[in-house]
């Protein structure tokens, strides 16, 4: 079903200092299981946590970001980006919205602002939400009450909508079932609880009010703070132009031999030092119809460490000197693993 | 939707090795070359005209191979997943060095070429190619810098065998691809069937440029090439 009817138009919600946590709780957070989070971990004023030792182990988290539980519980980073829930929070609810029905699988979403009558949104199932080749498209669900997803509840982002503009307001608690996948981040008044296996591209943010109260519960899921794709930089300055013609060693070390009657052909790999081995012939259509041609050519070497180092940086350099002087042959291989 | 055509150019270097090179690949899969794994390893292998025997599912007895073992590591074959239906992939996430982003369509350039994306954020995928997930070689590249800032694929080189790449598609599954090698070619060795060329699974190669910038050339000299694997998916 494709929701048609018109949307309220939706401002991103301002996540101030809260933006760079991945979990934000009020009265702790509890892991059971192998747990992954990519983003900063905090819960203020209560500052608990279980099951967060370090993987290996029964219960433990594989966390990429910094924990302002530990060794410095209810920090003052965290007090600050709770203020920074609050606020972001009375926005999301402070936005106009647009009634749509509570179960949001089948739906397919424009950017706007929703809210259902019964003042909750259940997913069973996958709801899509389409940012019309927008990457700015932002989406902003309210609830009166609850969210709860369940097993078969999913977020499919498609034409540029971005996890990072996702955006739930709860105003009581948020379930998400076991093995859905979630994308935005919830801000919930009260508890948010994941089941097993439960995947969020996005943020946590439990227990927005002043109370205390809001705690995060986690069973073996992973939970990937989202951060929106760069905007598209200015198109790099004109290079200055090359004329000389080079020749850098193709001498190459292995031959590629192919026999259209052979019933067996030995192939090299181009570089690999390693033969990778002869199979048996066998047919079939091309899957890559127009197989595209030479290497692809991905980078301006405006960066420094990256693919390349220094080094490289500067034998390019080099020999782009020597070839400026006049033609010169030069062997340049390099190889890392 | 300007889309452009890269701004590491490859420089003009030993069109003789490398035309060479390229048409005999480029040969070999117009003929019909198909890769395949056996214990963990990419083989090509190629299709005589003579014995369009048609397209098995299953890996070939290791008693196929001349050098059967040299190359395989031990223990037994992973389980790869059967492969999904075709669906548009919208974004790829590889936590192990920090990527989510989401993905344009590529096509080829004039001079048949892969095009690139259009700035160092998103990556790209390349339409002409299975989706990821589906059976054969899904292809996504992406800047290893751009403009000053490092690109989405700047720290591709760091994967390792194992590392996990999921892709998120349009009908709203996911396609989880492990990572079976990472190899960094010399762009004028570029390992074309190797890429492209078929496979009894659905495989997924991550690109970007890597290795000596020639900064007169504008060119970086290599290519880093990600080979994986579909391992999980979830369902529509």
């Amino acid at each position: 079903m494709v929701f048609a009817g018109p949307a309220q138009a939706a401002t991103a919600v301002p996540l101030g200092t809260a933006g760079s946590y991945a979990i934000l709780a009020g009265s702790g957070i509890t892991n059971t299981g192998v747990t992954t989070i990519v983003g900063d971990v905090g819960s203020s004023p209560t500052s608990v946590e279980s099951g967060f030792a370090a993987c290996p182990g029964a219960d433990c988290v594989a966390l990429t970001g910094a924990n302002h539980t530990d060794p410095d519980p209810n920090d003052a980073a965290t007090q600050s980006a709770k203020m920074a829930l609050t606020t972001a929070y009375d926005n999301a609810a402070g936005q106009t919205p647009t009634t749509i029905p509570t179960e949001l699988a089948g739906q397919t979403l424009a950017a706007g602002v929703y809210n259902s009558t019964s003042g909750t949104f259940g997913m069973t199932g996958t709801l899509v939400l389409d940012g019309a080749n927008n990457p700015n498209a932002v989406f902003i669900f309210q609830t009166a009450s609850t969210l709860i997803t369940g097993g078969t509840g999913n977020v499919s982002l498609i034409r540029d909508a971005q996890a990072c503009n996702v955006f739930w307001q709860v105003g009581s608690a948020a379930t998400l079932g076991a093995g859905s996948t979630l994308r935005g981040t919830i801000m919930a008044h009260d508890n948010i609880s994941l089941d097993d296996g439960v995947t969020v591209d996005g943020r946590l943010f439990a227990g927005e009010q002043s109370s205390g109260a809001g705690a995060v519960t986690l069973i073996h899921d992973t939970i990937t703070r989202s951060l929106c794709a760069a905007p598209p930089p200015p198109p790099p300055a004109g290079t200055a132009t090359a004329t000389a013609t080079s020749t850098v060693s193709a001498t190459p070390t292995a031959t590629s031999t192919v026999a259209a009657t052979a019933t067996a052909t030995r192939i090299v790999n181009a570089t690999a030092t390693t033969l990778v081995g002869v199979i048996p012939p066998v047919g079939g259509p091309p899957q890559v119809g127009q197989v595209p041609r030479g290497p692809v050519q991905t980078g301006d070497g405006s960066s420094i460490g990256g693919g390349h180092d220094r080094r490289g940086l500067l034998a390019g350099g080099i020999v782009g000197l020597a070839i400026a002087g006049g033609t010169v042959l030069v062997s340049t291989r390099r190889r890392r693993n | 939707m300007g889309l452009r055509g890269g701004g590491c150019h490859r420089a003009p270097l030993g069109r003789v090795g490398l035309v060479a090179i390229s048409c005999a690949l480029l040969f070999a899969v117009a003929i019909g070359m198909v890769v395949v794994r056996v214990n963990g390893v990419d083989h090509l292998r190629v299709a005589s005209p003579s014995s369009a025997s048609g397209f098995p599912g299953t890996q070939p007895a290791a008693s196929g191979l001349m050098t059967p073992t040299a190359t395989a590591p031990p223990g037994a074959m992973v389980p790869v997943a059967s492969p999904m239906p075709k669906s548009v992939p919208v974004r790829v996430e590889i936590p192990a060095i920090g990527v989510d982003s989401t993905l344009v369509g590529l096509g080829l350039q004039a001079d048949g070429t892969l095009q690139v994306p259009p700035a160092g954020f998103p990556a790209g995928w390349y339409s002409g190619a299975p989706t990821p997930g589906e059976r054969g070689p899904a292809v996504i590249v992406g800047h290893v810098d751009w403009g000053g800032h490092a690109g989405v694929f700047y720290r591709l080189h760091n994967l390792k065998p194992n590392d996990e790449i999921a892709v998120a598609r349009a009908d709203g599954s996911t396609a989880i691809f492990r990572v079976i090698r990472v190899e960094q070619f010399p762009k004028d060795q570029f390992p074309t069937a190797l890429v492209y060329g078929n496979l009894d699974y659905a495989g997924l190669r991550l690109i970007t440029c890597s290795g000596a910038f020639n900064l007169l050339a504008h060119s970086y000299q290599d290519d880093t090439v990600v080979f994986a694997e579909l391992a999980n998916s979830t369902p529509a």
